[in-house]
């Protein structure tokens, strides 16, 4: 018995490090060349013009397409809308694949990522947990997209398909117009990754929000206005950065991200005692802080207040 | 000596030395997936370029470990007076390859470069241990003359290196078809066809 439980360990463990060679080279190869571009990587039609400014939303870990949004996710981007006049939202991106496919178009796995995603949703399966392989499986996109080796290449395709989404909701290049990127969790690696490559390619204003998030220091940190981090002080998730990432640690002094610590770009506001996901969160709003605004408000507030910062005309007025 | 003789005589014979040649080889080629492979990609070479690209860096690979575990030999012998022939210490110190089969694990992302060097240590240290078992010398003199070797190797590439250069590149412009590779920092960082055009501009 527990010489088959071993062998199935190691069978496991096989298949998860060949899966996890298996992303970055697939993204190289597409660098490369050597694959043919995916219908989405073909740009569609603008959608009619918009002044913006625009706020790009990348979900956390447990995203499966940029279709797929918990109803709280709504929420907190309808709240934020509503406090920025003229505020285009963008949720069509999926950031966990260079090539915006969401998992449940993926080639050959594409029934696979349905079927455990069909199981997460299940509340009385008893699988219900092996469908934390979809989050396992975007992690590891994290992972690739804060690879120093990796990440560039990552960064440049993801940042392209925002790009696209930004000319579908309306973006008018050369307008200046501001692009917020907001990220949740795993998806503030990819939106201050892919930030840097927005920034020089629309030349406007770019400034990245953090919602927990885990992220690597990035060349984008010169580029970019701003990255606000929010955190909650029982978030333990966010934390993880610091200690994961040695371009964080206060000893290099000379990396992007001390830098830009030092120079003020970065913000790190402690938004109350939010925990990272679920009742609690950032999302919640039902929870209330001592002034009486529910967590999703002081989440939305803070985020608003800084976008209409960073636009002339809300400026001015 | 404290080899057994049957395993004495294997580790002598052609198939002991061929063997060990592919074990070189295959590591080269494991090691040159998990660090060249990233180069050659970035690079946008293609698939036939890019296995040409490997089975090169996998030669050269061949090509420097052996004069290593020369260097290593020729430096025994000299401090330590190590009576060996370089064959059997070929044989018997190219097990140090052996972990770095593995070396395709550098491509993991964020821990790879970690792994890398865990299984250079790792390397490092069953070369020590062939050396005393084949050697007869203690730790710390192989310690030493591993230290010598590798210098002495390291000069030798020093006083050649403009040659070895001019070599390098030479082959990496055969084998890939680009004159250089590409760095990181040599990515672009706009994206084309999404650019503002700006007044005065191209």
């Amino acid at each position: 018995m527990i010489t088959a439980l071993t062998w199935l360990g190691w069978a496991l463990l096989i298949l998860f490090v060949l899966f996890a060679i298996a992303i970055p080279l697939s993204v190289l190869i597409w660098w490369a060349g050597w694959r043919a571009a995916t219908p989405q990587t073909r740009l569609q039609p603008p959608g009619p013009p918009a002044a913006g400014p625009f706020l790009v939303y990348l979900s956390g870990v447990d995203d499966i397409s940029g279709e797929f949004s918990t109803p709280y996710e709504d929420a907190l981007l309808d709240v934020i809308a509503e406090r920025v006049p003229g505020l285009v939202i963008v949720t069509d991106v999926f950031a966990y694949s260079f090539a915006n496919v969401g998992m449940t178009s993926e080639g050959n796995l594409a029934w696979f990522w349905a079927w455990l995603n069909s199981l997460r949703l299940n509340k009385k399966s008893p699988l219900r947990r092996v469908g934390r392989l979809i989050n396992l499986r975007n992690m590891l996109h994290v992972a690739v997209s804060a690879d120093r080796r990796y990440g560039p290449i990552y960064n440049y395709g993801v940042a392209e398909m925002i790009i696209q989404a930004l000319l579908r909701h309306g973006y008018v290049l050369g307008s200046g117009a501001q692009v917020a990127l907001l990220g949740y969790s795993g998806g503030a690696q990819i939106a201050l990754g892919t930030s840097g490559y927005i920034q020089a390619t629309l030349r406007a204003p770019v400034q990245v929000f953090s919602l927990g998030g885990i992220m690597n220091s990035s060349d984008s940190l010169s580029r970019i206005n701003a990255l606000t981090h929010l955190y909650g002080s029982r978030d333990r998730w966010h934390r993880l950065s610091d200690l994961i990432f040695p371009a964080r640690w206060p000893i290099f002094r000379g990396t992007q991200w001390n830098q830009a610590l030092a120079m003020g770009k970065i913000e790190q506001i402690c938004l109350g005692p939010m925990v990272h996901t679920g009742r609690g969160s950032y999302l919640d709003a039902t929870r209330r802080v001592e002034d009486g605004r529910s967590y999703l408000d002081v989440t939305a507030d803070t985020i608003a207040e800084r976008i209409r910062r960073l636009t002339p005309a809300m400026q001015a007025a | 000596m404290t080899l057994p003789i049957e395993w004495l005589n294997f580790l002598l014979s052609p198939q002991a030395i061929a063997a060990a040649t592919l074990l070189i080889f295959l590591a080269g080629l494991s090691e040159g997936v998990g660090t060249q492979g990233v180069t050659l990609l970035m690079s946008r070479i293609t698939p036939l370029r890019f296995a040409l690209g490997l089975l090169a860096s996998a030669l050269l690979y061949v090509l420097s470990a052996v004069i290593w575990m020369w260097a290593l030999w020729l430096a025994m012998r000299a401090l330590f007076g190590a009576a060996v022939p370089l064959r059997l210490f070929f044989v018997t110190v190219s097990a140090a390859y052996g972990p770095l089969l593995l070396g395709a694990l550098a491509l993991l992302p964020l821990v790879g470069p970690a792994i890398r060097w865990g299984l250079r240590l790792w390397s490092f240290s069953i070369a020590l241990a062939s050396i005393v078992a084949v050697t007869g010398l203690t730790h710390w003199q192989a310690a030493a003359g591993a230290l010598v070797g590798t210098l002495l190797m390291e000069g030798a590439r020093w006083l050649l290196s403009e040659p070895a250069e001019a070599i390098a590149r030479r082959i990496w412009a055969l084998t890939t078809g680009k004159p250089h590779l590409v760095r990181r920092e040599e990515l672009p960082q706009v994206i084309p066809g999404y650019e503002p055009v700006v007044k005065g501009e191209r």
